[in-house]
C-alpha cells in the first residue's frame, strides 16, 4: 500500500506519529506541548494532533521518556566506560547538546556510541569544547578500541604475509632482511591518563590532577576478536611507528639508528625482541623479500 | 485452573498451518554473556531465539557465534527494529537482514513486535504503543502480508508492554491484536509478562485478557521480569520470571493448539546459570502438566522431558 494513496484517516495518523515521535524523543518539545498556555496548532502539526499528544498521560510519557534517555547513557557508558567514569554526570548534558543539534536515526548502540563520540570529538557543542584535552584523548582511545572490536578491517594482513613469531625469529636470526608488516587491525594510540588504574578506580576517588602525560598504547585485535592492549616505554613506541615507514627490517634498524643520534650497543637486539614480541601478539607479520633496496628506496621485490 | 479437553477444543479454533512448525521447546533469548554456560548445558535448553539487532553489521565473530549455536541449538530469529506500525513503507532493508539471519542459521520463523520504534527517519529507541484504531490495523496487516512473502519463514507479532496509549481509542487492544492478526494470517508472539505488566498498570485483569485474544495463534511466548519504578512495572528484562506470570502460562497454556516454544528473556543483571535453567524446569513443568495432555501427541520430535 502506497503512503500517497492511503485515505484521509491514514495520513492524519501519519502526521500525528512524526509529532508523536518527537515529542516522545524530544524534551523540549514536549515541554512545549504540555504547557497549557501553548498554542493548540503550530510547528507544522494540526491543532487535532497536538491535542492527541495533550491526552496522553504526562508522567507515563515522562517515565517512557526518562527510560529511554536512560538507555541511551547505558548504552554510551557501555561503549565508553573510562570516559564515562571521568566526566561523570557531564555526560548528560553532553548527551543533552547533541538532541538539541541533531536525532537519533538508529536505535542500536553502535551506531548511537560512535554518533556521540563524533559530537564530542568534533566539539559539536559549548559542552564538548571545554572538556579537558585528557577527557578528548581518552574518549579517542576508547573509540579507537570500539572500532576494533566491532568494525575491524579484513582482511587483516595481504595474503603473502607470514604471522607466526617463531618464523620471524628464524629469519631475525638466519640475517635475513624481512619486509615487516602491521596487523591492519593495530592502533598505537596516546592517553594522558593510566587507563589500566582508572579501570580499577573507585569513580568518586578519580583525581585528574595526578595524571600522567603522554602514556603510549599499543591496541590490536586478537583473532577471537578481543582487543588486546599493551603499554609501550617511548623507544618500543618510536619503532613501531617506525615500522610501516621503514618497511625492511634492516631500514628499520637505519631509522631507529639515526632517530637515537647515538649508537647504542645492544639496540639491533632490542628491535628484534619487540618484533618477536608483536609478532606474538598477533600485531605483526612479515614477507620475505627477494633482493632488498636499502634505506631510501621503497621499492620491495617480494618472494612468490 | 485446570479444563478439560472438550473445553479447550471449544474455545480453540483451528489453526491449521501453524501445525506444520515443528516443535521448539523451552529455550533462552541468547546473549553472548552466558555463551559458555549456555554450551556446557546445552542439554538443557532446546532452542535459542537469536536477536537479529546483535548480529546486524557485526564483526566475523558474531557470524561464527551464529553459526555454532545454529549446529546445536533449534534456532527463532527476533527483530526489534521493523516498526511495522509505522505509517511507511516496509522497511526492506531491515527485513532483508531478518531473512539473511534466517537462512544463516536456518531458523524456524522470524519475529518483530507490534509498534512503531522510528518515524521519518527519528529513532525512538524503545518499542512504543501504537494508537487503536481499524485504520492503522488494516495497513499493519498490509506489511505483514508483504513481509510474509518476504521471509523464507513464517512471521510472528509480538505484543508489547505499553505505558500510555495515544487516543482516541477506537477498539480494545485485543480486538487490534486479532484484526492485524487474521487480515494477515499472522502468528502471535505473546509475551505473557508485557500482559501481566499492562494489568497491572492499566489495572485490568490479565486472564479476561487472554481470553479476548486468538489464542490459537500463538506460536512462542515470552517470559521475563522487570524492574518497577513508581509504582508501574517495567519490561527491562532483568529479574527473574514473577510467580504471576508463571500462572498466566499455567492459566493460558490449554488454550494454545500451536504453541511451539516458551522462552525466558534475560538482558541485564545476569543470575548465576543455574538460576535460568531453573526457570526453564518450572517453564517445561508447567507445560508437561497444562499443555501437553491435551496437545503434545500430535508432535513429531517431541522432547524427553515433554513424555510422561
Amino acid at each position: 500500500m502506497l503512503i500517497e494513496d492511503s485515505s484521509t484517516q491514514l495520513r492524519a495518523e501519519a502526521q500525528f506519529q512524526t509529532a508523536y515521535a518527537r515529542f516522545l524523543t524530544d524534551d523540549h518539545f514536549r515541554e512545549w506541548i504540555l504547557n497549557p498556555s501553548a498554542p493548540d496548532d503550530a510547528e507544522g502539526f494540526s491543532r487535532a494532533t497536538i491535542r492527541r499528544l495533550r491526552t496522553m498521560n504526562p508522567d507515563r510519557v515522562e517515565l517512557f521518556a526518562q527510560c529511554l534517555f536512560g538507555n541511551r547513557i547505558a548504552a554510551i557508558e557501555e561503549a565508553f566506560p573510562l570516559t564515562v567514569k571521568v566526566i561523570g554526570s557531564a555526560v548528560l548534558s553532553l548527551v543533552r547538546a547533541l538532541d538539541a543539534v541533531d536525532i537519533a536515526t538508529d536505535t542500536r548502540k553502535y551506531p548511537e556510541a560512535i554518533r556521540f563520540a563524533d559530537f564530542v570529538l568534533n566539539g559539536g557543542a559549548a559542552e564538548a569544547r571545554d572538556l579537558p584535552s585528557l577527557v578528548i584523548g581518552l574518549l579517542r582511545y576508547e573509540l579507537i578500541f570500539l572500532n576494533l572490536r566491532v568494525r575491524p578491517q579484513f582482511p587483516e594482513w595481504p595474503d603473502s604475509v607470514m604471522h607466526s613469531a617463531e618464523d620471524l625469529r628464524r629469519a631475525l636470526d638466519a640475517e635475513e632482511d624481512i619486509r615487516l608488516v602491521l596487523n591492519r587491525n593495530h592502533a598505537l594510540v596516546s592517553v594522558d591518563i593510566d587507563v589500566e588504574l582508572l579501570r580499577e578506580s573507585d569513580p568518586q576517588k578519580i583525581r585528574l590532577s595526578g595524571t600522567k602525560t603522554g602514556v603510549m598504547i599499543l591496541l590490536h585485535r586478537g583473532e577471537n576478536g578481543v582487543v588486546h592492549e599493551e603499554r609501550l616505554n617511548p623507544a618500543s613506541a618510536a619503532a613501531i611507528l617506525m615500522i610501516e615507514e621503514a618497511q625492511t627490517f634492516r631500514n628499520l634498524v637505519s631509522a631507529y639508528k639515526a632517530w637515537l643520534g647515538a649508537s647504542k650497543a645492544g639496540f639491533e637486539n632490542e628491535i628484534k625482541k619487540l618484533c618477536v614480541n608483536l609478532a606474538t601478539r598477533g600485531a605483526l607479520g612479515f614477507e620475505r623479500a627477494v633482493s632488498v633496496p636499502r634505506e631510501g628506496s621503497r621499492s620491495v621485490g617480494l618472494a612468490k | 485452573m485446570t479444563h478439560t479437553t472438550e473445553e479447550v477444543t471449544n474455545r480453540v479454533p483451528a489453526c491449521s498451518r501453524s501445525a506444520d512448525l515443528p516443535f521448539l521447546g523451552v529455550g533462552l533469548g541468547y546473549r553472548g554473556e552466558f555463551k559458555s554456560d549456555l554450551l556446557a548445558n546445552q542439554g538443557r535448553v532446546d532452542f535459542l531465539e537469536l536477536m537479529l539487532e546483535h548480529f546486524i553489521d557485526m564483526p566475523p565473530e558474531r557470524a561464527r557465534d551464529a553459526e555454532l549455536l545454529s549446529e546445536r541449538f533449534k534456532i527463532a530469529v527476533h527483530g526489534l527494529d521493523l516498526s511495522i506500525g509505522t505509517i511507511e513503507p516496509l522497511r526492506l532493508d531491515y527485513l532483508s537482514r531478518m531473512r539473511d539471519l534466517v537462512i544463516a542459521t536456518g531458523a524456524h520463523w522470524a519475529s518483530d513486535h507490534l509498534c512503531l520504534t522510528g518515524v521519518a527517519g527519528r529513532a525512538i529507541g524503545n518499542l512504543t504503543p501504537l494508537p487503536l484504531n481499524r485504520e492503522i490495523a488494516c495497513f499493519i496487516a498490509t506489511k505483514c502480508r508483504e513481509a510474509i512473502r518476504f521471509l523464507p519463514v513464517p512471521f510472528l507479532l509480538e505484543n508489547i508492554s505499553v505505558l500510555f496509549r495515544p487516543g482516541p481509542v477506537e477498539m480494545t487492544e485485543q480486538e487490534f491484536i486479532t484484526q492485524v492478526l487474521e487480515e494477515s494470517d499472522t502468528f502471535l508472539l505473546l509475551d505473557l509478562t508485557n500482559v501481566f505488566n499492562n494489568a497491572v498498570n492499566e489495572k485490568f485483569d490479565a486472564c479476561e485478557y487472554l481470553d479476548s485474544l486468538p489464542l490459537d495463534r500463538v506460536v512462542q511466548i515470552h517470559l521475563a521480569g522487570g524492574l518497577s519504578s513508581k509504582g508501574v512495572l517495567l519490561d527491562t528484562h532483568n529479574a527473574p520470571v514473577p510467580a504471576e506470570v508463571f500462572e498466566l502460562l499455567r492459566y493460558a497454556a490449554p488454550s494454545m493448539p500451536n504453541l511451539r516454544a516458551v522462552m525466558i528473556e534475560r538482558d541485564q543483571d545476569f543470575p548465576p546459570f543455574e538460576d535460568l535453567l531453573s526457570e526453564l524446569d518450572t517453564t517445561k513443568q508447567i507445560l508437561r502438566s497444562t499443555w501437553a495432555p491435551h496437545f503434545a501427541a500430535e508432535l513429531i520430535g517431541m522432547p524427553a522431558w515433554l513424555r510422561r
